[in-house]
């Protein structure tokens, strides 16, 4: 239960901050600052998604070009990978899943 | 009017984006100078939070809050981030930030800074911060725990022991 002591405080600390809210100026920055941010920020997303597509390509290419050579040369080794992939592939899923629900409840 | 805006700009409009940045600028650092008590900090936070606007303005969505509803989110998740990252690796020194980084600043005219504000500026920013998003903007302890990552029972604490610090410095104000 809060005190009468506190109540006055509180009142005090409200009227302090409606104060502040009230009397401080703000110097807004130009339009043209917030036209450079956004441009320089939408420039930087363009690069990574370009550079995270370029790893994508990258890595599918290395995937599918060993499944390729193990299917033609070692049928057995492609076999194991693909027994492998059946298994790991939902538990990578599911712990991807997990971590990202987490994130969005954090 | 911000809502039609954030549409265009979730298209990709970016005059819409950068309209709807300066439009809501004042806000977000209005609420970033109440807790920090500093105008460069809470610059440099503003600045922050409009980049992950920009970076996440497609998971805005207007039937769930108004855009500036969202950017004070965004504000104040990085503004908590801020504060367990400097707790984190220990470089938090307890700056004796009072209000003259403020009322030195050529933006407050006024003198008469009200004694609460100065005796809240005497507060470290992780009791200030509970203090204000609880009596100030009404959120519960429990919400407040949760934005804070820390245990409900310290929420309480800080609340307890920063008010009564509070209303010790304002009882000296007024002997004065």
């Amino acid at each position: 239960m809060i005190e009468n002591n506190d109540e006055k405080t509180i009142s005090e600390i409200k009227e302090g901050l409606n104060f502040l809210d009230m009397k401080f100026e703000v110097k807004t920055p130009d339009i043209n600052h917030f036209r450079e941010l956004v441009s320089r920020v939408e420039e930087k997303k363009k690069v990574e998604s370009r550079k995270e597509f370029f790893v994508f390509i990258i890595v599918a290419l290395t995937i599918l070009g060993t499944i390729s050579f193990a299917y033609y040369k070692y049928s057995v080794l492609f076999l194991i990978v693909q027994m492998l992939s059946v298994l790991f592939i939902p538990v990578g899923i599911f712990s991807w899943f997990k971590r990202q629900r987490k994130q969005v409840s954090e | 009017m911000d809502e039609n805006l954030a549409i265009k700009a979730q298209k990709g409009d970016q005059e819409a984006l950068a309209q709807l940045l300066y439009s809501n600028y004042e806000i977000v650092f209005k609420y970033l100078i109440k807790f920090t008590f500093n105008v460069s900090v809470a610059e440099e936070l503003v600045q922050e939070t409009m980049i992950k606007a920009i970076e996440k303005i497609i998971m805005f969505n207007p039937e769930r809050a108004k855009f500036s509803t969202w950017l004070i989110s965004i504000a104040q998740n990085i503004y908590i981030d801020t504060l367990r990252r400097k707790k984190r690796e220990q470089k938090y020194v307890h700056e004796d930030i009072t209000i003259d980084d403020l009322t030195d600043h050529q933006y407050v005219q006024d003198n008469s800074i009200n004694s609460a504000i100065e005796a809240l500026s005497h507060l470290s920013e992780d009791i200030r911060l509970p203090i204000i998003l609880k009596h100030y903007y009404g959120f519960t302890l429990e919400e407040i725990a949760m934005k804070m990552l820390i245990p409900l029972g310290t929420v309480k604490s800080r609340i307890h022991n920063g008010l009564a610090t509070v209303r010790k410095e304002l009882e000296a104000y007024d002997r004065k």
